[in-house]
């Protein structure tokens, strides 16, 4: 693990540019190359395109992995990046800005790795973010079965879905949730063309501290095994639990009791109830009971109607959190006065993980951290998994420590330091993983673990 | 702080003897064989040759369209060699003020050029071609492709055979035959190769932060570890005892009399405040002189003390030093183009 801090930088940024061949990657960088921007930019192509190579900064390359002697993963790197921006650096003095564009094949790991590896790398370029082109009509060719897509996804800052004119609106909103799903902390733009502002593009801040967790925070949420959550009001005894037929033939369940019928008071929950769904379901067919506490169960819902009892030990709020949204069975909770209405809902963005190898686990916990766990607990992960974590960003709150820390990794190498003083701001920890098999529940936990 | 005194190096200073600038970052400076002149290129292409004795600027020629990487002079004859990214290497002829040959090596960057110590051949690295040329810039060998782009080339001292160097593998090569000698494999990134004078061993320095001798002969290998940095800056003493090499801010000196560096202690040199870049034994002395990346110089005896005798200051990143035929003299370029010569006189007995 590495511990670097840097701030006032004076080092040049660099942009890579990813993208299977055919996703727009040329079009984009010479749209880039002929644009009025006002930024000298020197570009360093892995694959000849139609760039004027004429133009002095462009500076054909051709992709070289080094592994080290010592095989760790970590430090293998892009050896002609090293040798072209050594000499690049020469003329620091005529450009501004690097753009590094990768072949269609590459994996990103090792371009990423070369700017944090390398001292001289180091001192003297910033990595500043990974941009990625999709082809939003043929991704789909490639998206399941190649790694190199998935990781070019995954290490993204910023991902242009492009070529959207071939494309219905449904289909992008399609691929939109799906790229989402693998990786949740970039921004997703839609382009035709390769036509994105420069400024999405270059100086995105992907891999700066300061901004490690500027992103939409709505693309921060956890995903969750439940799509619904709602609060009622009950009464002790019994209610019943209806549902018509629906699109699935069964349905998961947990009620639990929550303080007071507010967000605030759903969202202290929410993780346990995350915890509950990661446990062995209690299949529960039609007449079944379901009660509220430690138990998660797997309604069948195969009749035309199905009505389950649920049985209130004693007056409060309840938190019921579906699988499904109920709407999609008409579901109605009515007890002995009628039916029921939630005081609070809320919908939870779906989670993939069952059916992407590559993922994003965003965790959000209130509360401080004991550092010397949290530091065993990361170490450990990255000895054990940092080949299949891609990147993780995230703002803890260590115990007894009045600033925030911030940290950000590419396998792993961890990048982390205080940032500024938390003040009146409610203290707790964010962070998001984005990678390969990640286990959602174990990452959770374990994170948990480290709270004091 | 109270109770300490901090021990200060105050080194005496190193005469200065004429300082110019090239257009851009100097890249690469060399002496030619009678000392008369000093030529260096710069990242613009430009060459310059200037009277070493005044630095007046004798000759400028653009050489190279897209920047030069590195000149070097003939070692009897006065003609020197520049390579560049351009795909080519210039053959020059220093008092006719013009051009002898184009050679093309074959790829766009030409990365490393070496005469042979007799004169008669120059070796040409641009990519993964490796070509050997006759002093008037006929090809003699062009050898099969490289694997992986060359790192380094050297040529063993007094001899015609060729080391070369890239991402896993040392090959060495004749004139006479279009296959390898020998090859060795090293699973990893070398950086430069230094063939010691008396070619018992060949090192080279690495990404990966380690120094790895091969006794040649025999293909005994010996790692050195625990550098801070990837090492690059390697560098011998005329008697092949002692290899200094860089990788951080200090220059770590093994001593390879003997059984050789093997579980010994090196002597460290510390002064430099930045990554060491460049330094470069005397060609007959024991002086090494040395520069960092925040432009500081100094001249050690590092068989005799572990303190500069000496030291200077150039505005930016010593890009390279080389010592003057007769050793008095050493030039040292930077990063902002600067181009100094410096007087290497013992001052201290």
């Amino acid at each position: 693990m590495e511990a670097v801090a840097l701030n006032n930088d004076a080092r040049v940024p660099v942009t890579v540019l990813t993208g299977f061949l055919g996703s727009g990657k040329t079009t984009l960088l010479n749209r880039i190359l002929t644009e009025e921007h006002g930024k000298r930019i020197a570009v360093i192509e892995n694959e000849f395109g139609e760039v004027g190579v004429d133009q002095e900064l462009v500076i054909g390359a051709e992709e070289e992995i080094f592994e080290m002697n010592n095989g760790c993963i970590c430090c293998t790197v892009r050896g002609d990046l090293i040798r072209i921006l050594g000499n690049l650096m020469k003329r620091r003095d005529k450009f501004d800005y690097i753009l590094v564009e990768t072949t269609g094949m590459a994996d990103p790991g090792p371009v990423a790795q070369t700017f944090f590896v390398d001292d001289e790398m180091q001192a003297k370029l910033r990595l500043d973010g990974i941009v990625t082109l999709v082809d939003a009509r043929h991704v789909w060719q490639h998206i399941d079965d190649s790694d190199e897509v998935k990781e070019q996804i995954a290490f993204a800052d910023v991902i242009l879905l492009n070529k959207i004119d071939l494309v219905t609106p449904a289909e992008v909103d399609k691929l939109e949730a799906r790229i989402r799903s693998m990786n949740a902390a970039a921004k997703v733009y839609r382009t035709q063309n390769s036509a994105a502002e420069i400024d999405r593009v270059l100086n995105v801040g992907g891999f700066n501290l300061d901004r490690a967790l500027e992103v939409d925070p709505k693309f921060m949420e956890p995903e969750y095994p439940f799509e619904w959550a709602g609060v009622y009001s009950l009464n002790a005894g019994s209610s019943k639990l209806r549902f018509d037929i629906g699109p699935d033939p069964s349905m998961s369940i947990a009620v639990l009791p929550v303080e007071a019928p507010t967000r605030e008071a759903l969202q202290t929950v929410e993780m346990d109830a995350v915890l509950l769904f990661s446990e062995e379901a209690r299949p529960l067919a039609s007449g079944g009971k379901i009660g509220p506490g430690r138990t998660h169960y797997e309604l069948a819902l195969d009749g035309k109607t199905t009505e389950f009892e649920v049985e209130i030990p004693q007056d409060g709020f309840y938190a019921f959190f579906t699988e499904h949204r109920p709407e999609e069975f008409q579901a109605e909770l009515r007890n002995q006065v009628g039916p029921g209405i939630a005081k609070i809902q809320r919908e939870y963005k779906p989670d993939h993980e069952h059916d992407e190898e590559v993922s994003s686990v965003g965790i959000t916990i209130p509360g401080d951290l004991d550092k010397r766990k949290f530091n065993q607990w990361m170490s450990t992960l990255l000895q054990t998994q940092g080949t299949d974590i891609f990147r993780m960003k995230g703002v803890l709150s260590l115990k007894g420590e009045a600033d925030r820390f911030v940290f950000q990794g590419v396998h792993m190498l961890f990048d982390g330091r205080p940032d500024r003083p938390w003040k009146n701001a409610e203290r707790r920890n964010q962070l998001i993983f984005i990678g390969r098999n990640l286990d959602r529940n174990q990452l959770n936990e374990g994170f948990r673990s480290c709270l004091v | 702080m109270p109770g300490l005194i901090e021990r200060q190096t105050i080194a005496p200073a190193i005469p200065q003897i004429w300082r110019s600038s090239l257009d851009e970052s100097a890249v690469s400076a060399d002496w030619s064989a009678s000392g008369a002149w000093l030529a260096a290129v710069s990242a613009s292409g430009t060459v310059c040759v200037f009277d070493a004795a005044n630095g007046s600027c004798l000759q400028q020629l653009p050489a190279h369209r897209f920047g030069a990487t590195q000149i070097v002079w003939h070692p009897q004859h006065a003609r020197f060699a520049t390579a560049g990214q351009d795909g080519f290497v210039r053959l020059w002829e220093a008092r006719l003020d013009g051009l002898v040959r184009e050679l093309d090596c074959g790829a766009e960057w030409v990365e490393h050029i070496a005469w042979s110590g007799s004169g008669r051949l120059l070796a040409t690295a641009a990519g993964r071609k490796l070509k050997v040329w006759t002093k008037e810039g006929e090809l003699i060998r062009e050898y099969p492709e490289h694997p992986n782009t060359i790192a380094a080339i050297a040529w063993k001292t007094g001899t015609e055979e060729l080391a070369s160097a890239c991402y896993g593998q040392l090959q060495f090569w004749t004139p006479e035959q279009s296959e390898a000698l020998r090859t060795f494999s090293w699973k990893g990134s070398m950086l430069s190769l230094a063939w010691s004078p008396d070619g018992r061993y060949l090192c080279h320095g690495n990404q990966d932060a380690t120094v790895h001798f091969w006794i040649v002969k025999t293909g005994t290998e010996l790692q050195m570890w625990g550098y801070p940095t990837k090492v690059r800056e390697l560098a011998w003493d005329h008697r092949s005892r002692y290899l200094a090499t860089g990788g951080g801010s200090s220059i770590t000196v093994w001593d390879c009399s003997g059984k050789g560096p093997a579980n010994t202690k090196p002597t460290v040199l510390n002064f430099h405040q930045s990554p060491v870049t460049h330094f470069a034994y005397q060609r007959t002395g024991g002086v090494l002189a040395s520069g960092c990346d925040r432009g500081q110089l100094a001249l050690w005896k590092p068989s005799k003390r572990t303190e500069p005798d000496a030291i200077a200051d150039l505005s930016a990143s010593i890009t390279g030093i080389s010592w003057s035929p007769d050793d008095s003299l050493f030039a040292a370029i930077a990063g902002d183009g600067s181009v100094a010569v410096y007087s290497a006189l013992d001052r201290t007995g």
